[in-house]
């Protein structure tokens, strides 16, 4: 395998954007600079704190073949990356060297005109991609037929809806040759159907040994897709590796801000309830504690750890799961099921329970410790139970290309379809 | 779909991004050469849109030198009385069609990197083809207008004269010369916008300056020189040379017109570099 791409000490700093500051400056305030920087000899130190390096001296290599996930928060120097790597934007320092043609899309549609119909933009931006006229001409039949745009192709393109025009942008994007290819995020337009064309494309791209970058926040495509992950964090590499779904976990992980952990003495809870003190509300994977989000795939623990001050046969003890819009999904107590009850003991307590694997759709939910005597008292109701934790659901392994996005709807279970023989 | 890449490819190609383009004059006229196709599909696009977007679309290239010819001819030949040989209206024309050209490369020359932004900052290419399409793409209109000239010029009764076969080439010194302004404007403009402000007005003020809408013996004879030292003012000569077989400028003209032309590219294409990285980042 040999190197492709070899980046070394790549840096960009940018001048900080004085916020209501236009980022162009005016000739006359330009001029006045540098007459006051002639009569002060440029004496004027540059202030430092007007530049902010949005890449730090990075340094990484590409084998011929790699398909790279580019992961990080908005800001982490995804794009000024992938700029510099398709030569849009010039490094401050390092340099990098590339042994093959880019193909670049930062953006689908790059130079479309609306006055100008599909062929001509086909046209138009394939040459900017770098396709000579020839190439376009001989690939021509397989774009339209790929865009599915039809009939259509010489109508001007302000007459296509959205999807249409991100399906024919797409299409020229799909026929380009180059040894490298570097996508960003482009795969969040067009319809479901479309967008698992595009997926299988790229995944056609990647069989003919090309070279991929690929930018996306959505994790599930990553790791569908790609075959290595670098994980970008405020302009540094924070992690690279070709285990992908772990790339995936660790960023996951740092990067979500919400409370997936809960913990008595972290917050100084003094329980008022005089038997039951909570001490601990977290989710575990094997015995590990976890505080990244999950895959919907995933075996997850839910874990309730409490001290009872002394024995109470009738406490139950669960938790209640809340959407992200406030919605109860269910609730459940450690009394739900027929057959042996659960043992709690005087002094330390730890029950367990399986989060329901194949049933939550993606995003944030939350989940809030129940507990009462029953017929006597409840200690914590579902609707004002301060211990909580979010959980956050990202994915699932065993979805297929056709569904990329969350769904609208409050579960997302992945239902197996059978064609029945008998019709 | 596509084929396989071989290691061959890969090794036989090698591109170093570093901070600064090292590049000389040659590899740039190199890059624009080798990039003719995209330069072509610029052209293509600009004159399709133009004539798509405006409803009487190639009739307004037609239409907006005589509607210039006719204003010009009533304030001048009826209001102040402009002495020339040859009658005013083509006179005028003759010179108005040629300043139309410069100026159009020139203005929408500086404009044309803001205006495209959004391409730039999304993909590569070199961006020198941007200015250089609107000198071919105001050329074409050039040279319709330059038809009508001819066919007025028939009517009128004006003997044409065969140095006509002259036109393209002096187009093409005032593209070169409009092209050098505006390699250097467009970057400054896309750094500080005020640029594309002033602009209009400095075009106008060249343009009294120029032979445009009066004839050089309009000035009195100690100080028809100066006029050789405007490379404006010898295109436009020549084109009413070529046209209506009018004195030529001095060959002193023209070594000065090839002189500032030349500098003005050397100086336009080395500005053009320096400034476009930084620009794409603040544009």
């Amino acid at each position: 395998m040999s190197v492709i791409i070899e980046a070394c000490n790549l840096r960009k700093d940018f001048r900080r954007q004085i916020p209501g500051e236009a980022r162009y400056g005016t000739l006359r305030d330009g001029l006045a600079n540098g007459v006051k920087n002639l009569f002060t000899k440029g004496r004027l130190p540059k202030r430092e704190q007007e530049f902010f390096s949005a890449l730090k001296d990075i340094s990484f290599e590409v084998n011929q073949g790699d398909i790279i996930g580019l992961i990080g928060r908005n800001g982490a120097g995804k794009s000024t990356l992938l700029k510099i790597l398709s030569q849009i934007s010039l490094p401050t320092s390092g340099e990098v060297t590339m042994h093959g043609r880019v193909g670049s899309l930062l953006e689908v549609g790059t130079g479309f005109h609306p006055e100008l119909s599909g062929r001509e933009n086909v046209f138009m931006n394939g040459a900017i991609l770098g396709m000579s006229r020839e190439e376009i001409q001989k690939k021509f039949d397989d774009i339209i037929e790929f865009s599915g745009v039809g009939d259509f192709i010489d109508t001007p393109v302000k007459h296509y809806s959205s999807g249409m025009k991100a399906r024919l942008a797409f299409s020229v994007a799909a026929h380009l040759d180059p040894e490298i290819l570097i996508i960003d995020e482009v795969l969040a337009v067009g319809d479901y159907e479309f967008q698992k064309k595009c997926l299988g494309a790229i995944k056609d791209v990647a069989k003919t040994g090309r070279t991929i970058l690929f930018v996306s926040h959505n994790m599930n495509i990553i790791r569908q897709l790609c075959n290595r992950g670098i994980y970008l964090r405020d302009g540094t590499i924070y992690k690279d590796s070709y285990d992908i779904d772990a790339v995936v976990a660790e960023y996951m992980s740092i990067e979500s801000d919400a409370r997936t952990y809960w913990d008595a003495d972290e917050d100084s809870y003094d329980a008022k309830d005089f038997i039951f003190k909570p001490k601990k509300l977290y989710l575990s994977i094997d015995s590990q504690i976890i505080k990244r989000p999950i895959a919907g795939d995933e075996d997850v623990e839910v874990n309730i750890n409490f001290e009872m001050m002394e024995v109470e046969k009738a406490l139950s003890v669960g938790y209640a799961l809340f959407d992200s819009m406030g919605a109860l999904l269910y609730w459940t107590y450690t009394t739900d099921a027929s057959g042996e009850r659960v043992q709690i003991v005087k002094g330390k307590n730890t029950l367990s329970s399986k989060l329901p694997v194949n049933f939550l759709n993606d995003g944030d939910y939350r989940l809030v410790m129940i507990a009462g005597v029953q017929n006597d008292r409840p200690i914590y109701k579902l609707d004002t139970s301060p211990i909580g934790i979010t959980i956050s659901i990202q994915g699932h392994r065993d979805r297929s290309n056709f569904w990329t996005n969350r769904r609208h709807s409050i579960v997302a279970p992945v239902i197996n379809w059978h064609a029945n023989e008998e019709n | 779909m596509q084929s396989n890449i071989s290691d061959e490819t890969v090794e036989n190609y090698k591109l170093v991004i570093k901070p600064v383009r090292a590049r000389k004059l040659l590899d740039e006229i190199k890059d624009i050469w080798s990039n003719r196709e995209l330069l072509l599909m610029f052209v293509q696009r600009d004159v399709s849109v133009r004539y798509k977007q405006a409803t009487i679309g190639f009739l307004w290239v037609i239409l907006q030198p005589i509607v210039m010819t006719a204003i010009f001819s009533f304030v001048f030949s009826f209001v102040a009385r402009i002495p020339t040989e040859i009658p005013y209206p083509i006179f005028v024309m003759s010179g108005l069609i040629m300043w139309q050209y410069f100026n159009r490369c020139v203005t929408e020359g500086s404009l044309i990197l803001v205006e495209q932004a959004s391409v730039i900052t999304k993909i590569y290419f070199p961006r020198m083809l941007l200015p250089l399409s609107i000198c071919f793409s105001a050329g074409l209109d050039f040279l319709f207008a330059g038809f009508v000239l001819v066919v007025f010029i028939a009517i009128s009764g004006v003997d044409l004269s065969l140095t006509i076969m002259l036109l393209p080439v002096f187009m093409l010194m005032a593209g070169l010369l409009a092209f050098g302004i505006s390699l250097i404007l467009a970057p400054i403009n896309a750094l500080y916008r005020d640029v594309g402000i002033l602009l209009p007005f400095m075009v106008q003020i060249l343009m009294f300056l120029s032979p445009v809408i009066y004839p050089v013996s309009a000035v009195p004879e100690k100080h028809q020189w100066i006029f050789m030292f405007n490379p404006i003012s010898t295109v436009i000569e020549s084109m009413r040379w070529a046209v209506l077989g009018s004195a030529p400028p001095p060959m002193a003209a023209y070594l000065i017109y090839g002189f500032v032309t030349f500098g003005l590219l050397i100086i336009g294409f080395k500005v053009f570099r320096n400034l476009e990285a930084k620009m794409v980042d603040r544009i």
